[in-house]
């Protein structure tokens, strides 16, 4: 059961805003394209919430209009991009997935991301399906478009699979514990994890809030960047950027990449060791320098992630669980009944953990001089629906929110910026999908990188 | 602690804090508890005592 991806040369937005300033293509005619895609195939698909055609078409033909007059565009006019369903949209309800919020009042106004990627002039085409209040890693009833009998991961599920099934050419995520880099890995799209603090949480309903990081899905490196941008309210800086992420191929020559032998290579299915060593490989050829290390904190990250999560999500939700528990699906209620009942110094003690994890980190990247750590964004590609349960070759048995979340989570406790990158596809034709980890606040060094092994991976 | 220890440690926290839950769900709920602070112990066992504002100008900067 599943449905051909008719786009293994998907849209980007910088060819398509090409071919829009060419006038090749109408905003209109974009607009078309996409709800058709939506129309023919999002009933099995399932990534969209609110979509209204007829609003989208109109504001299309008006920006055509403005396009014909030949009057000043903004540097992503007309782009079609998707918004996960936690963050606020002005005009559109803010659900979460949650029973409880079904009847809750449209935004007034717009996040402080959406606000200021809106004036770069994209079209907002409507709410993406996510897990219940983020929390999880399945965004039932959203299904992987690569194969509609798999999840597409989360918690930005939808915003993955909208881009992975052409229906967007960008969407907005939220990463707590993974969730734009299982998605992305999952569905085959590029996703960017900024640093920790780099874009506004206002207007972002939240999940743990030391760790909800923002971010776009997109199809490539660099309109993944032009819509960081956008969210950071550096709009003007887009055109300038395109040049630097040129088609042709760039070396690098003179980047050290970390590999790390330990924690990240434990239970890792053999098609993703694989694509992870080819990888590591074309590196290599490309002229960095690939050193081998061991990060022994990794555990602990993870651990501390977990349990700020843990005690912060309880919060969030503990009148919900004692006033309302029955609108609350089985997973959210169990992450949040174990949250509100942790006592405070278990909160404390992940903080303080936190600072050791991150002196930790910063010293394996200052010991080894390195750019950035490549490392599998997920163990396995994408489950079935309602495997509960992943199995590896050796008979090992992880449960499947415990596994996608493994290699993801301690970045979350570090803060540091992540590419997901898609890398080629397993041997049932799933996706896979590779992590690479910068230093903190070095997102355009990053990107560079990223984007030079996207070009060579392709 | 005991399994039994433990669970009545929970029943007694879920009374305090007024959440009302279903006496099949105790078991499953506890063993996660001690769990979380079974790791907590572990993870202050190896923390440096102070915990910072979370920032990287500290350690980032030595790079």
């Amino acid at each position: 059961m599943t449905v051909a991806n008719p786009n293994p040369h998907p849209r980007t937005i910088r060819q398509t805003l090409d071919q829009l300033n060419r006038k090749d293509l109408s905003t209109a005619e974009l607009m078309t394209e996409i709800l058709t895609r939506i129309q023919e195939t999002d009933e099995d698909v399932y990534a969209w919430l609110d979509v209204r055609p007829q609003h989208l078409l109109d504001l299309a033909v008006a920006q055509d209009r403005r396009r014909s007059l030949d009057k000043p565009t903004t540097p992503l006019f007309g782009i079609p991009i998707g918004v996960k369903d936690i963050i606020d949209l002005a005009g559109y309800q803010t659900v979460c997935n949650m029973e409880s919020r079904e009847h809750v009042d449209k935004a007034l106004r717009d996040a402080e991301i959406v606000h200021q990627l809106r004036k770069t002039g994209v079209n907002f085409l409507g709410k993406t399906v996510t897990q219940e209040a983020a929390a999880g890693i399945y965004s039932d009833p959203c299904r992987n478009p690569w194969d509609i009998s798999r999840i597409p991961g989360g918690s930005s599920g939808g915003s993955a699979a909208a881009v992975a099934n052409g229906t967007a050419l960008g969407a907005f995520g939220t990463d707590t514990g993974g969730s734009i880099r299982i998605p992305a890995a999952l569905c085959g799209v590029t996703g960017l994890k900024p640093t920790y603090g780099r874009l506004s949480l206002t207007g972002i309903y939240p999940l743990s809030p030391s760790l909800d990081t923002p971010g776009p899905l997109a199809n490539n490196v660099a309109d993944c960047m032009a819509l960081y941008l956008g969210m950071q309210g550096k709009g003007d800086e887009i055109d300038a950027m395109w040049a630097r992420f040129g088609d042709e191929a760039v070396g690098l020559a003179g980047i050290r990449i970390g590999v790390l032998t330990n924690y990240f290579t434990d239970n890792v299915s053999a098609d993703i060791s694989s694509a992870w060593q080819r990888a590591t490989a074309h590196a290599e050829r490309m002229g960095a320098e690939i050193v081998e290390c061991e990060w022994n904190d990794a555990y602990d990250a993870r651990i501390v992630a977990t349990h700020l999560q843990r005690v912060e999500c309880g919060q969030i939700h503990r009148d919900l669980l004692t006033s309302a528990p029955d609108l609350m699906g089985e997973q959210l209620r169990t992450r949040v009944e174990l949250g509100a009942i942790l006592p405070a110094d278990v909160w404390y003690a992940a903080l303080a953990g936190r600072e050791r994890i991150k002196k930790s980190i910063a010293s394996l990247y200052a010991q080894h001089s390195l750019d950035a750590i490549l490392v599998p964004s997920t163990p396995v590609t994408a489950p079935a629906v309602g495997d509960k349960q992943v199995s590896y070759p050796d008979g090992t048995i992880e449960d499947t929110g415990v596994a996608l979340t493994r290699l993801t989570q301690p970045w979350n406790a570090t803060g540091q910026p992540v590419f997901a990158l898609p890398s080629g596809m397993d041997q049932n034709g799933l996706p896979i999908g590779l992590s690479l980890v910068g230093r903190p606040d070095d997102e355009w060094h990053l990107a560079d990188i990223a984007h030079a092994l996207q070009l060579s991976i392709q | 602690m005991t399994t039994e220890e433990n669970q009545t440690a929970v029943r007694l926290v879920l009374k305090a804090l007024r959440i009302e839950m279903a006496e099949e769900r105790i078991p499953a709920l506890a063993e996660s508890y001690a769990q979380v602070i079974a790791q907590s112990h572990q993870l202050r066992e190896s923390n440096t005592p102070v915990p910072t504002a979370p920032h990287f100008d500290a350690s980032w900067s030595e790079n």
